[in-house]
């Protein structure tokens, strides 16, 4: 109900609704008509241990990967990061306040109007699997180290964010393992190692 | 030391030379409130990301002993490879958690039996007619559960008590405690698995847990001392190669064994560095 009465207000406001915060976030992050951030809603609710489910920051397991956990400030107590490929922040308001620095968007006053058109526009997640198979193979290939194949619960929804949100260094710098709750089942055909080749 | 820890510590640093005392390390980050959030750790914040670290992995441990302890209807098989990644994972992280009992005097080790349990139920075979052995699961589970939420509360609270001490105070203490903890027996006895056979993986993960630690204030070292910071460095490298050769497969690490006493040599290096970094912050 919230998300046509949203994009009503974006896009048939007028000037007013062109200058907002909303709407210049919006402005970049509509892709085809839909929010290009998957799971805005359920990576709020991602249990903040996940992370530590899986961290092995020295490949103490000698599976030679290694991935650590990524710390940002709290304002006092340090709290662990989910949100953006650097892992910037905890929450989303955080990460809206370092978006909205980096592109010149004033978003203190307008922050729980981003954060409703985002929980209301962001697409629910979707598994790349279509079936048992397709998941035994992805775990077979070595995909689920990283993104891993454990699921948490919001209420009765089982959610497969097939990421650890640890850090790993790939070479540049350390990334988040990229969340694939928002790929179909093209996603199954990347490779990392194919990319990598075809990049050099 | 990453790029980022690196502008971190410079950032914190600057500041403090900027016009902080010598006893605060003041690295002036702002609050979301005030407009400009700000991701990048403070010292003190740096200090208390290791106990963020142990807390968190504790409630790791409750999460997934949850999960198998909750499950309802799942078929013994999957609730079984359940078990055995939360019996892991629990191990692991408590295990990595460990410097947290020697470090604050208030906090007791959890009973190793109840862990002792859980793993060995998470190795019960099962073929047919698995109510009894779903049961165990459950109940052996929901114990670890909740031996890990209490271990978890009172560390917080441990945790909460070191906000109030100055940044040059919680780096002095934390870099002295890791110091004591490597030249102690803590980090190879009572292991709490010998019988389930997995005294190298709780021995590694145990030292391990050092490791991370000084990972996360290195920075605020390698600031003040570029040679110490290096020292700590390769003598960490070093432990963290002995740990590897002398735990991997080991099912048994008698206290007197030749594996035991090699990473104790390295342990003992790592300290002696680490109380030379502690007196960069201490007084006197």
């Amino acid at each position: 109900m919230i998300r046509p009465l949203l994009i009503a207000a974006i896009w048939g406001g007028g000037a007013l609704a062109d200058e907002s915060a909303v709407a210049q976030c919006l402005s970049c992050h509509m892709e085809d008509g839909r929010l290009d951030v998957v799971g805005v809603r359920e990576l709020q609710d991602l249990p903040e241990n996940w992370p530590l489910l899986f961290e092995d920051a020295f490949d103490r397991d000698g599976d030679g990967i290694a991935g650590r956990v990524g710390f940002v400030s709290g304002g006092g107590m340090p709290l662990i990061g989910k949100w953006g490929r650097l892992l910037a922040a905890a929450r989303f308001e955080d990460f809206a306040q370092i978006a909205g620095a980096a592109h010149d968007i004033a978003v203190d006053e307008d922050m729980e109007a981003i954060r409703a058109a985002f929980e209301a526009l962001s697409p629910a997640p979707v598994s790349p699997f279509q079936s048992e198979e397709d998941l035994a193979r992805f775990e077979a290939r070595g995909c689920a180290a990283c993104h891993v194949t454990e699921t948490y619960r919001i209420g009765e929804r089982e959610l497969m964010p097939l990421s650890d949100f640890l850090l790993h260094d790939l070479g540049e710098g350390e990334v988040r393992t990229t969340p694939l709750w928002g790929c179909d089942s093209s996603c199954l055909s990347y490779s990392h190692a194919r990319t990598e080749a075809q990049g050099d | 030391m990453t790029k980022l820890s690196i502008l971190a510590a410079t950032t914190c640093l600057l500041l403090s030379a900027a016009g902080a005392s010598a006893q605060e390390i003041k690295a002036a980050v702002p609050s979301a409130d005030q407009g400009s959030y700000n991701p990048q750790l403070t010292a003190k914040e740096a200090v208390l990301t290791n106990w963020k670290l142990a807390i968190s992995g504790l409630r790791a441990g409750k999460f997934v002993s949850d999960n198998v302890a909750r499950a309802e209807g799942v078929e013994y098989p999957k609730l079984a490879a359940q078990a055995e990644f939360a019996a892991e994972t629990m191990l692991l992280r408590y295990a990595s958690s460990y410097w947290l009992f020697a470090m604050d005097e208030t906090l007791d080790p959890v009973d190793g039996s109840v862990l002792l349990a859980a793993m060995a139920a998470s190795r019960m075979p099962c073929e047919t007619a698995c109510d009894a052995a779903t049961e165990a699961l459950t109940t052996a589970f929901g114990s670890a559960s909740a031996v890990l939420e209490e271990a978890a509360q009172a560390a917080e609270l441990a945790a909460e008590a070191r906000k109030g001490i100055s940044d040059v105070e919680a780096l002095a203490e934390l870099l002295s405690d890791m110091a004591t903890y490597l030249d102690s027996p803590a980090w190879h006895s009572d292991l709490s698995l010998t019988a389930a056979g997995m005294d190298g993986k709780e021995v590694s993960a145990r030292v391990v847990g050092t490791l991370a630690v000084w990972r996360n204030i290195e920075p605020f070292v390698g600031m003040r001392s570029a040679e110490i910071d290096t020292a700590v460095n390769a003598a960490s490298d070093r432990l963290l190669r002995d740990v590897r050769r002398n735990t991997r497969r080991k099912e048994v690490l008698a206290p007197d064994s030749a594996e035991i006493e090699t990473i104790r040599a390295s342990a003992a290096q790592v300290a002696h560095e680490l109380r030379r970094a502690a007196g960069l912050f201490q007084q006197g």
